[in-house]
């Protein structure tokens, strides 16, 4: 059943035995997994069907870090964020989730093992083909064409899978309205998380509408889904018992904001040969009807020897060169490439070149994500400003440090060095220099780590089964749970998680 | 024209130098090592890419010493190949030398490229 917060009757209050805060992807997935049970729930969202500028606005926030937008990297309505998600989809690495003592607060409290059976049940959510992430030789099956084996022992492939995307509002929203057992309340604004005295459970949601309604929503257990950012500013907005926050004895909600920094125009690729680079290392190609493409990452022993952080990097045909008088009028980079495809011929291409002989070769984008370190600087707090609800907005402060920038370059040497190795292309890097960033530095609206996961209450705010530490009934699902972020996209592994989080609940409540 | 003496220069040193090399080289009236055709490809594309490496490497300020250094180099690779006159295999080994030396990292950017060392110096040798 779906109801809008805005035609009951003020100071409605609602009870069920899960209240869920945020119909995005967790708050949907979460819903889904308890449909047709006897556990009533409650999908508390604060926008409505379609997007609507006005409470989009509740989004918007003060930036003291880098240049991010708050309110542009998100969407406040049902479904969520899956409502402009690109749809890559990849399971993160193995040592993603290891304690790495050259990565600062590494380490999950959950092994790869305890987190990787999840990831099957969660592609199928996102509708994309089951595993194959790093199976060369699946992939050649497929596509009917060799795959190179790596040459430098720096890199390996994976291959990333695109969901269509999944809207997660449009695309379940009819399963969630059949279901007996869930309640959606739309335009419903949880304002705080309100507190037993000694702040050690949660009595009751507080809401408001954008019409000046207020309701209530009672429930055995809480769960907090509202993304990356908002998780942590709800928190820290419910106060009235714990004067940090709720969960923030330790100072630790907000902390530790991480992004995937997606950068661009930090890199070319010049290829003498298409016929070299198999098509799915350049384009999306399908396999079983499901489309992937290849993601160059560096190999965890690489990562090991040399102290990295994480990264990916993915690349596709921007322009073809033609061997004769070819306009290159508006392309500032096409005498450099031109050049340096006319230099190195006789390395990138063979005599009885295979492809089009008119074409000299093929610009190559690369496209970069990388991990960054967790920072306990790099937070969400709250700001003096107020939204029109009179709740302090967000301050966001995401910082990146030198660490994070090294590993970026070394990386892309990497890739460098393989191109070159396998006799595919040359990659010119045309970042200002390695004492800078490349420009700009961007995101990849992931938002993670600012309710981080751990098993110490001092050095996160959930414990392994993502319930807030001081809370005995409040539970976080979403990407904020990361305590390290990889340089996978995260909605796979935050659909995994959620997963998880369904069967730990589903036990409380048998 | 300071371009054109350039090569000029590189062209009477290399005409000296190569008088005492014989693998891998052409008599001395053909000053170029005869594989160098082979290896690079358009050689004016290869010389502008050639001057920016010399440009930071004044030490080879002889043709010379860029054919030593890539005969060295190809010798510790491939040493039959360093050694043999048959044109395809010394082509060939360059050719895996290059990849090698990617593989290595043995690489050096050029006007933001990363060349492998070698196929720099070959670029060099263009000017």
């Amino acid at each position: 059943m779906f109801t809008d917060a805005r035609n009951l009757p003020d100071h409605t209050t609602l009870e069920a035995d899960l209240a869920i805060i945020g119909g995005g992807v967790a708050g949907i997935t979460l819903a889904r997994e308890l449909a047709g049970s006897k556990t009533r729930v409650c999908v508390i969202e604060s926008g409505g069907l379609e997007f609507d500028p006005q409470v989009q606005s509740l989004y918007e926030g003060e930036n003291t870090g880098i240049d991010y937008s708050t309110s542009l990297t998100r969407l406040r309505y049902f479904g969520g964020s899956s409502n402009h998600w690109g749809g890559y989809c990849r399971p993160l690495d193995p040592i993603d989730l290891e304690p790495r003592e050259w990565v600062p607060f590494s380490g999950w409290p959950l092994t790869y093992d305890e987190l990787a059976p999840w990831y099957e049940p969660a592609a199928e959510v996102v509708q994309i083909a089951p595993g194959h992430f790093d199976d060369s030789r699946y992939w050649q099956q497929q596509t009917g064409e060799p795959i190179p084996e790596l040459a430098t022992g720096r890199l390996h492939l994976q291959f990333v899978h695109f969901s269509p995307p999944t809207h997660f509002g449009s695309r379940y929203r009819d399963e969630l309205k059949a279901a007996t057992n869930i309640q959606v309340l739309l335009n419903a604004n949880v304002t705080s998380i309100a507190a037993t005295e000694n702040g050690r459970s949660v009595k009751q949601l507080a809401i408001r509408t954008l019409n000046d309604l207020s309701h209530t929503v009672s429930a055995r257990y809480y769960v907090l889904a509202t993304g990356g950012l908002e998780n942590a500013r709800v928190l820290l907005l419910s106060n009235d018992v714990v004067t940090a926050g709720l969960g923030n004895h330790n100072d630790q909600v907000g902390r530790y904001f991480m992004e995937h920094p997606h950068l661009s125009g930090f890199a070319d690729i010049v290829a003498g040969d298409l016929a070299r680079l198999p098509k799915i290392f350049r384009e999306r190609v399908k396999a079983e009807g499901r489309p992937a493409q290849v993601a160059f990452n560096p190999a965890q022993a690489f990562l090991r020897k040399q102290q990295l952080l994480n990264a990916t990097f993915m690349v596709g045909v921007a322009r073809t060169y033609q061997t004769g008088a070819q306009s290159d009028s508006g392309d500032a980079n096409a005498p450099a490439h031109r050049d340096m495809l006319l230099a190195a011929r006789h390395f990138l291409s063979d005599e009885d070149k295979t492809s089009d002989p008119n074409t000299l070769g093929a610009w190559l984008g690369v496209g970069g994500s990388c991990e960054q370190a967790p920072n306990p600087d790099s937070r969400v707090s709250l700001s003096d400003q107020r939204d029109a609800l009179g709740l302090q907005r967000l301050k966001l402060d995401w910082r990146l440090t030198e660490q994070d920038r090294l590993s970026f370059y070394t990386n892309l040497r990497s890739l460098a060095l393989e191109f070159g190795a396998l006799g595919i292309g040359r990659l010119r890097e045309t970042a200002a220099g390695p004492d800078d960033w490349p420009q700009p530095v961007g995101g990849g609206s992931h938002h993670m780590g600012t309710t981080r996961m751990s098993s110490d209450p001092s050095r996160g705010v959930v414990d392994p089964d993502c319930k807030v530490h001081e809370v005995e009934n409040l539970y976080v699902a979403g990407s904020s749970v990361f305590p390290t972020s990889g340089s996978a996209n995260p909605t796979l592994t935050l659909v995994a998680l959620t997963l998880r989080l369904a069967e730990h609940l589903r036990e409380r409540f048998r | 024209m300071i371009v054109g003496s350039m090569r000029l220069s590189r062209r009477r040193f290399l005409l000296l130098a190569l008088a005492s090399l014989t693998a891998g080289c052409s008599s001395a009236d053909n000053v170029e090592p005869t594989w160098l055709p082979h290896v690079i490809g358009d050689p004016e594309a290869a010389a502008r890419l050639g001057r920016a490496y010399l440009a930071v490497h004044p030490e080879y300020y002889r043709s010379d010493m860029l054919v030593t250094d890539i005969q060295q180099a190809l010798a510790r690779f491939d040493a039959s190949a360093a050694a043999t006159k048959n044109l395809r295999q010394t082509v060939t080994a360059l050719q895996q030398l290059v990849r090698h030396e990617y593989a290595q990292g043995k690489v050096e950017a050029v006007t933001g490229w990363i060349l492998s060392v070698t196929e720099a110096r070959l670029y060099a040798l263009a000017v």
